[in-house]
This record gives C-alpha cells, sequence and structure tokens, in this order.
C-alpha cells in the first residue's frame, strides 16, 4: 500500500490522539510521538509500537507518521491510525 | 534501612538527620512533652496608646526589630490560597537583605509562589517543608533536586506535632491576617482579603519565637469577633497594601461534579456507606472539596433527608456544600480548617456552629485527642493505590512532586471508614499499581477503593466484607482492578531515579513513611 498524500486524523481532546500521516522518501515507517512525559515515559515504546504495527498491518511499506497524544488507550490509537493512513491512499 | 512497608532509606539523611522509620499506624501513641516556647512580656504603657510599640512601619524595621539572621526558620500558612502575597514579601525582603540558608515553613505552597524559585537557585532558601504543594514551578523545583537540603512533607497534623515537640522550631511566625487591631488581635473572616479561619498558623503563634500579623485591613482595637488569635499571642503587626489576591483565595461556590463518571462514582460510594451503616443519627463526615469527592457528600444528604437522619458533625476544609448541611439541620456542627469558597468565608464569620478547629485539634497524633479520632466517613481522593491499599497523593507515577499529604493520612488513620474515590483510569494511567511510586498513606488505614470499574475492600476489614457479601455494589478485589486497568492501558514500564533524596514524607506521627527520589 503506498500513500500518495498527508492525511490526519483524531483530536486533541483528552482520551485522544492526532495521527498524522505523509509518505516516507524512504522504505520503512518512522514514528514521531510527542505527549505528556508522564505517558511517553511508562507506554511511549508500546505506544509507538501500536502505531508502527498497525500501519504494517494495513501493508504500509513507507511512511513517516506524527502523532500528537492526549492519553489515548490502544484501540484509540489503532483506529486514528488506520483511519490517516486510508485517508493518505 | 527498611521501614515496615519495605520502603528503603539510609539511617541519616543529609539535611534531614536521623530517621525514625514508619513502624505502623497505630504503634507510636503514649506520653508526650511538649517544648516550652520563649515569649517576651509587654510591659503595659499606661499613658500611651498600647499598640503603638507593636506597630512596625516597615518589613526593614520589623527584620531589625526581631534581629532576623541566616539559618533562621520561618512559619506561614497557607488560607489565602493561591492569592496569597506574604510568604513571597517576606522572602523578598529576606533576599534583597541577603539573608541566606532559610527555612521555609508554609502548610501550603501554590502556583503563586513561583519566585521563591529563584531564592531556592540562591540559596537564600534551602530548606522547605510544608503540608500541602500544589504542582507547579516549586514543586517542579524540589522534584529537580534544586534545594539544599530535601523538602520535608508532614500532614496537617504531623506539622503541630513537629512543632509541638520541637521537631521543627519556628523562629518567626508570618500570620497573614485579614483583620488585625494594633495589639494584635486577629481576625480571619473580615476585611478584603477575608479567607475564613486560620486553623493552620496556631502552632506557629503558640510556638514560635516572635510572632507577626501581616495585616492589610488594620482597624481600632478591638478587632471585631471573631477574633481567632488574640494579642497575647503577637509580637508585632506589620500593615502592608495587600496580603492576597481575592480572585485567588476562595471562588464563589465550590460546585458538585456534574462529570457522568465522577457521579457514578460517588453514587456506588454513598450507596456503600448506606449499606454498611455508617448513615445514621450522629453520625459525621469529611470530604475533600475536588471532583467525585464532594459529590459523595451531595448523594449522602440525598440519603440523610430521605432517612430523616441528623449528623453530629462535618469536618475539614469546608465548601458551601457543608455550610448549607449545616444550615438545613443536616449536620449539627461544622469543624473548619480551611474555607474553600466565599460562602463558608461567610459562615465561619457568622455561624456559632462553624467552629475552628487548629491543625493540633485536627489531626495532632500525640495530643490528648483529635478530631480525626471522632470521625466516622472519610472519603479522600488519591494519585495511586498499591495491592496493598497503600495510598500516594505526593507523586505523579512519573516521580514528579505534585501533592503533599495534607490531612489524607490523619483523616484515614482516625475515621471509622476511609474511602478512596477515583476513577481507575487517569488518562492513559492505571491508578491501581503493583507498588506506589511514594506512600502518603499506609494501606491498613485504608478501607475501601470506589472506582468506575468496581469497589474494592481491604482484606483487613472482614467485618465490612461480611456485611457486604450480598450486596449488589459492583464490589470486587484490588488485584482485578489493577488487571482490568492494565489491559486496557497495558503494563507500565518502570520509571528510573537518581539515588538523590529530594524530599522526605513523614506519617503524621514523625516516622518516615517514604521519600522521593529525583527523577532521571
Amino acid at each position: 500500500m503506498k500513500l500518495v498524500r498527508e492525511a490526519t486524523a483524531g483530536a486533541t481532546e483528552a482520551g485522544d490522539i492526532v495521527i498524522t500521516v505523509l509518505p516516507g522518501e524512504a522504505p520503512g515507517i518512522t514514528v514521531d510521538l510527542k505527549g505528556k512525559s508522564v505517558v511517553l515515559k511508562q507506554f511511549g515504546n508500546q505506544m509507538k509500537s501500536v502505531i508502527k504495527k498497525t500501519a504494517e498491518d494495513l501493508g504500509v511499506e513507507s511512511a513517516i507518521i506524527k502523532a500528537q497524544d492526549n492519553a489515548a488507550l490502544d484501540y484509540t490509537i489503532r483506529a486514528r491510525t488506520r483511519c490517516a493512513i486510508e485517508r493518505a491512499i | 534501612m527498611k521501614n515496615v512497608l519495605g520502603r528503603e532509606f539510609p539511617e541519616y539523611i543529609e539535611g534531614y538527620g536521623q530517621v525514625k522509620p514508619f513502624i505502623g499506624a497505630y504503634n507510636s501513641y503514649g506520653d508526650r512533652t511538649t517544648v516550652g516556647a520563649k515569649r517576651r512580656s509587654v510591659k503595659p504603657a499606661r499613658q500611651t496608646p498600647p499598640g503603638e510599640e507593636k506597630l512596625c512601619q516597615s518589613i526593614e524595621e520589623l527584620f531589625d526589630r526581631i534581629g532576623v539572621k541566616d539559618g533562621m526558620t520561618f512559619g506561614f500558612h497557607h488560607h489565602l490560597r493561591n492569592g496569597d502575597h506574604v510568604l513571597n514579601l517576606v522572602m523578598k525582603a529576606a533576599a534583597e537583605r541577603g539573608l541566606k540558608d532559610l527555612h521555609v515553613a508554609a502548610t501550603g505552597i501554590f502556583g503563586c509562589h513561583a519566585p521563591l524559585v529563584d531564592y531556592i537557585k540562591s540559596g537564600v532558601i534551602t530548606q522547605i517543608s510544608c503540608s500541602y504543594i500544589s504542582p507547579g514551578p516549586v514543586a517542579k523545583a524540589i522534584t529537580s533536586g534544586l534545594l539544599q537540603k530535601p523538602a520535608i512533607f508532614r500532614s496537617h497534623g504531623g506539622r503541630p506535632r513537629a512543632i509541638e515537640s520541637g521537631d521543627m522550631h519556628i523562629d518567626v511566625a508570618f500570620a497573614a491576617s485579614p483583620t488585625c487591631d494594633p495589639y494584635g488581635n486577629i481576625n480571619g473572616t473580615h476585611g478584603k482579603s477575608a479567607c475564613g479561619v486560620l486553623s493552620y498558623i496556631f502552632p506557629d503563634t503558640e510556638y514560635a519565637d516572635y510572632v507577626v500579623a501581616v495585616t492589610d485591613n488594620l482597624v481600632a482595637y478591638p478587632a471585631p469577633p471573631p477574633i481567632q488569635i488574640t494579642q497575647d499571642k503577637v509580637d508585632f503587626i506589620l500593615v502592608v497594601d495587600s496580603i492576597g489576591d481575592p480572585a485567588g483565595i476562595a471562588s464563589g461556590t465550590t460546585r458538585v461534579t456534574t462529570d457522568p463518571i465522577g457521579l457514578r462514582i460517588a453514587e456506588s460510594a454513598a450507596a456503600l456507606l448506606d449499606e454498611a451503616g455508617y448513615i445514621k443519627d450522629g453520625m459525621s463526615l469529611q470530604t475533600g472539596a475536588g471532583g467525585a469527592s464532594l459529590a459523595v457528600a451531595a448523594f449522602v444528604r440525598e440519603r440523610m433527608l430521605a432517612g430523616g437522619v441528623v449528623g453530629a458533625f462535618g469536618a475539614g476544609g469546608i465548601t458551601s456544600y457543608f455550610v448549607q448541611m449545616l444550615k438545613e439541620g443536616l449536620l449539627r456542627a461544622l469543624f473548619d480548617v480551611q474555607c474553600f469558597d466565599l460562602d463558608s468565608v461567610k459562615s465561619a464569620g457568622e455561624n456559632p456552629a462553624h467552629m475552628l478547629m487548629s491543625g493540633s485539634l485536627y489531626g495532632n497524633p500525640h495530643s490528648r485527642g483529635a478530631v480525626v479520632n471522632n470521625l466516622d466517613i472519610m472519603i479522600l481522593g488519591a494519585t495511586e493505590v498499591d495491592l496493598d491499599f497503600n495510598v500516594n497523593v505526593v507523586t505523579g507515577s512519573d516521580g514528579v512532586i505534585m501533592g503533599a499529604s495534607g490531612g489524607h493520612n490523619d483523616c484515614s488513620a482516625g475515621s471509622k471508614i476511609a474511602i478512596v474515590v477515583s476513577n481507575l483510569l487517569k488518562g492513559r494511567l492505571c491508578m491501581v499499581r503493583d507498588r506506589v511510586t511514594t506512600v502518603t498513606s499506609p494501606g491498613e488505614t485504608i478501607d475501601v477503593l470506589v472506582t468506575d470499574r468496581g469497589i474494592a475492600i481491604n482484606p483487613l476489614r472482614t467485618d465490612l466484607l461480611e456485611k457486604l457479601k450480598d450486596s449488589n455494589l459492583p464490589i470486587t478485589d484490588i488485584k482485578s482492578l489493577k488487571e482490568f486497568g492494565e489491559n486496557l492501558t497495558g503494563k507500565p514500564e518502570a520509571v528510573e531515579f537518581t539515588d538523590k533524596i529530594v524530599a522526605v514524607v513523614e506519617y503524621r506521627d514523625g516516622t518516615v513513611i517514604d521519600v522521593v527520589r529525583q527523577p532521571k
């Protein structure tokens, strides 16, 4: 699956996350996650891997994914990532 | 060294001293001796109006007359809350005088005290002890180890105990005084900076070497009733333009939460209290002023009205909600340590059944009996609870200081039933943990955790478990709550800490229940 444009999904409200995907220049998926440090310190790695795996499962091979978190749970992160990717293809 | 909760720290902490480890909530009672206090008697002036000798024209004159010097401990109280000007103006003058190595023994520190950070950096302030601290610049400065000595967090009852026993000596007490006369009678409920009761400064006025009334409302002798601190306690009076910003002192009326999850939690807590038989004539009740905590009072009130129940008293920090219950006759009296809103300030000034209690009367474990001992129901908040029901209200799970004991461990130890109410998930964080980041209140004093995802009863309370065994309430156990939460959030990665101790958390009896280390 190839991304052709930049697309965003999600919201900045508590419990949500804003996911922005861009076509990658090189193969591979890079994830740039920002949010409250209390969350990132304890769950940052887990959240990044959820985003990456969601993209990979959809067959994305190259992408830059920016995420602005406001304490979302994994199911929200998966849904927002999938939505952003589908808007970008 | 490890205390009985398995918390580890050195036997001697630099800047704090020898550590007495926590030995259990109910194991340090018996005979106690208080220290003596220095006092300067005042000769009758006879031919000149009394009071002139107490009035200081400027803070410089005040400092000269006291002979303030490096290394002193200054006492402050926080009833002006986030509007307080007194702590900042005193420390500014101290810094301008070139004083160093001061100990700020404030009962509470708020966001408005941000200027203290510079004085911490420059060594004017090297130690802070407090009972409450709000998340903000000073809390961050302490977390990042800027203070030369570790901060000391004591409960609202623990601070008076420390002063009375001599563990902490106050050299100069600064009493923010909304109304004061020239001989030092102080009224807290009148004046442009009225804040209500002045309860937390009482031990300072009894035991400090010097007591200063700082006022922006000097009135003719005698100050109007109710006089809270009398002239025999006060050495000097300093008149300033403003002791506080009314917008930061108190909100108009404190309202019960409208968050449906908070209401649901509060409703189950009230139902549990009813089923367990705590809502009955002569009952007493204390809640926090925030969110779901206050909502429990609202649901308890409904049940009291429905059952025709008349309670004995409400206690603690008082809100308009408790004032209303007093007016309605649902409670016979209020014991107030702090007015949270304008309705309670007004009531404290007018209604004799709305009574002031000093910090010592409120929670001092080594007195002849604190009011918390008479308390039936205590509703508490928590940042974290662990599988042994230990509660953290001091640090976030990332180790950053965001609060202090307040009356938490005084009330949980004294009350017949101490209930923690909280959302199970706070953002992405599950508040039930294997081990809390910092212990404030020991699990043996916490009876029930009520969350939006179920209720856990401390297994030590076999009587409660028995009473509620046929209840329809969503009662589960604490381990299941943790598993439910972690299924949604995932397992948190451990936060790493350095060896540097930035704060010592004392239990109300003066033993060390935990320490806060600087996060990496």
